[in-house]
């Protein structure tokens, strides 16, 4: 069998947030935490930017650049900075390939107002084939008609995270070879009953498959008891479903690599430990998964469901005048600064002061 | 001056008042008075200072059922048994023998130390749980109560020291 590549490291120079930052990752689940506009999905969308593989729509990484992270101009994710000479680098491993790119930026006229002219550097080797799958925190399965056609047509800002999650939704996978509708009903009804399922994982969450009508351009949720619009099911509901389906499309195979943005968004935290456990189980089956997060149960669930065996690791970005600062750990308890965990600290020792009032001393009364 | 280990966690209350341990077999040092009991169950120490009384027990979970504790934090059981313990019957009556117990503030402590530091989430839990059992018990004392960890509780306390040995 052959070996499965997986992003191992990155480091991004003077990249939005991060003026030097060096990530190592594992092979299973990154989890990577920090206070907002620390460059979470920042480090993520550069790791993609690099995987994605080339289109029509988006011939290189400038495009992909520029799309991903919605700017008019790519020297705008030079990170801010007094020297006027800095250039922005991305290097990075996946597997055994080195791969990379870097934007120069240079002045071209007096200091204040000078133009400044940009050169995005090729890959030196592209990171391919991989199958790298992006969720953003915005649901896509509910906004699917028309959106790919607007999206190349129109302006629309969204950024390409949604479009090509839209696209590898509409992959035909199993739900569409098993048959027709009626076919899929039955299959539905066969498994799920007409009452609620027995289990918690995450097919018996949802109650059924989710189909494309390639006609409409829509996704329905087909159940026991009739088809159902997907905008109609629940936005977390929605969260699940495109996670069954990037399953049942076959695309988060072994290889693949699932980068995930908050994946706590719309969703209540008692679906949070079927979820990781369907993380785990796809780390385990070697797709390397990368998730960004500010939920405390997400983190829990991890930290209690991975085996001593499972590859985890935490990832604290913290804000700092030289950038974001990155620390790493195998283990939640030892992962700090922890600005979740310490904000819990935080509303524990306020709940405290008001129940036992302040620090009781012999001058205190 | 009463210096008071229990379950290796020693506790300085040398400017405290008055100090009271629940048991007779105790391990204490300097002026401290044993309530002498051997049977009904109880809380650890009863410390009189000037603000009030501060009722104290002690699981360390360093020592002993590190793996059990979050199942037991909890669990309705085990706050039960913790309401038990604090307004059951020794110490309660304990405290009734006592001019100085009453009117003065009550808090109570219920202070744990797990063997890799206390998830402030499974503290708030088990505050919670527990805080409803006591409030519960229709008693006409006002009741504080808090779970803390050695850390909180130095922080909260620093007259009287705490460190695990």
């Amino acid at each position: 069998m052959a070996e499965i590549s997986h992003h191992s490291k990155v480091r991004l120079e003077n990249f939005t947030a991060f003026a030097d930052a060096t990530f190592e990752f594992c092979p299973g689940i990154n989890a990577i935490i920090g206070e907002n506009g620390t460059g979470k999905t920042h480090l993520m969308k550069a790791l993609y930017a690099g995987q994605r593989p080339r289109s029509r729509e988006v011939p290189d990484t400038e495009s992909a650049l520029k799309q991903l992270f919605q700017v008019e101009d790519f020297q705008s994710l030079i990170r801010i900075s007094t020297e006027r000479s800095v250039a922005l680098k991305v290097d990075g491993m996946f597997g055994s390939v080195d791969w990379g790119y870097r934007i120069d930026r240079r002045t071209n006229g007096d200091e204040h107002g000078g133009v400044y002219s940009s050169s995005l550097g090729l890959m030196t080797r592209p990171v391919s084939p991989s199958r790298p799958v992006f969720i953003p925190a915005t649901d896509m399965l509910g906004h699917s008609k028309g959106f790919k056609e607007a999206y190349n047509t129109v302006f629309l800002d969204f950024d390409l995270t949604c479009y090509d999650l839209l696209g590898l939704l509409s992959l035909r996978g199993r739900a569409e070879v098993a048959g027709a509708l009626g076919e899929a009903r039955s299959s539905a009804r066969a498994a799920y009953g007409a009452g609620t399922g027995t289990g918690r994982d995450l097919q018996s969450i949802l109650q059924g498959e989710v189909v494309e009508d390639e006609t409409s351009g829509r996704f329905y949720l087909l159940t026991a008891t009739g088809r159902m619009e997907m905008p109609l099911v629940a936005e977390g509901l929605r969260k699940v479903a495109t996670l069954i389906r990037l399953k049942q499309n076959q695309w988060l195979l072994p290889g693949a690599t699932l980068f995930w943005d908050e994946p706590e968004v719309n969703i209540n935290p008692v679906l949070m430990r079927p979820i990781v456990a369907e993380l785990l189980s796809l780390a385990r089956h070697g797709v390397q998964v990368f998730l960004t997060t500010h939920s405390y149960v997400i983190l829990k669930e991890l930290d209690l469901q991975a085996g001593e065996t499972d590859p985890l690791r935490y990832f604290s970005l913290s804000h700092s005048s030289k950038g974001s600062l990155v620390t790493a750990s195998e283990s939640l308890s030892d992962l700090e600064p922890n600005s979740i965990l310490g904000h819990y600290g935080n509303l524990y020792d306020r709940d405290l002061d008001r129940t036992l009032g302040g620090v009781r001393t012999r001058g205190s009364v | 001056m009463a210096v008071c280990n229990e379950s290796k966690i020693e506790f300085n209350f040398d400017t405290a008042i008055r100090v009271y341990t629940h048991d007779l077999k105790c391990s204490c040092t300097g002026n401290y008075r044993s309530d002498g009991n051997s049977l009904w169950p109880g809380i650890d120490f009863r410390v009189l200072d000037h603000v009030g009384w501060i009722w104290l027990e002690v699981k360390n979970w360093r020592v002993s059922a590190h793996n059990e504790y979050p199942r037991k934090m909890k669990s309705e059981t085990f706050a039960r048994e913790m309401r038990e313990k604090f307004l059951g019957t020794d110490a309660f009556l304990a405290s009734k023998r006592d001019p100085d117990a009453l009117p003065r503030p009550l808090m109570l402590i219920f202070l744990f130390q797990p063997q890799h530091g206390a998830d402030p989430a499974l503290k708030g839990a088990a505050q919670q749980l527990i805080r409803n059992q006591i409030h519960n018990a229709l008693t006409p004392l006002n009741i504080k109560f808090a779970v803390l960890d050695v850390a909180d509780w130095n922080r909260k306390f620093p007259d009287y020291p705490a460190r695990q040995i």
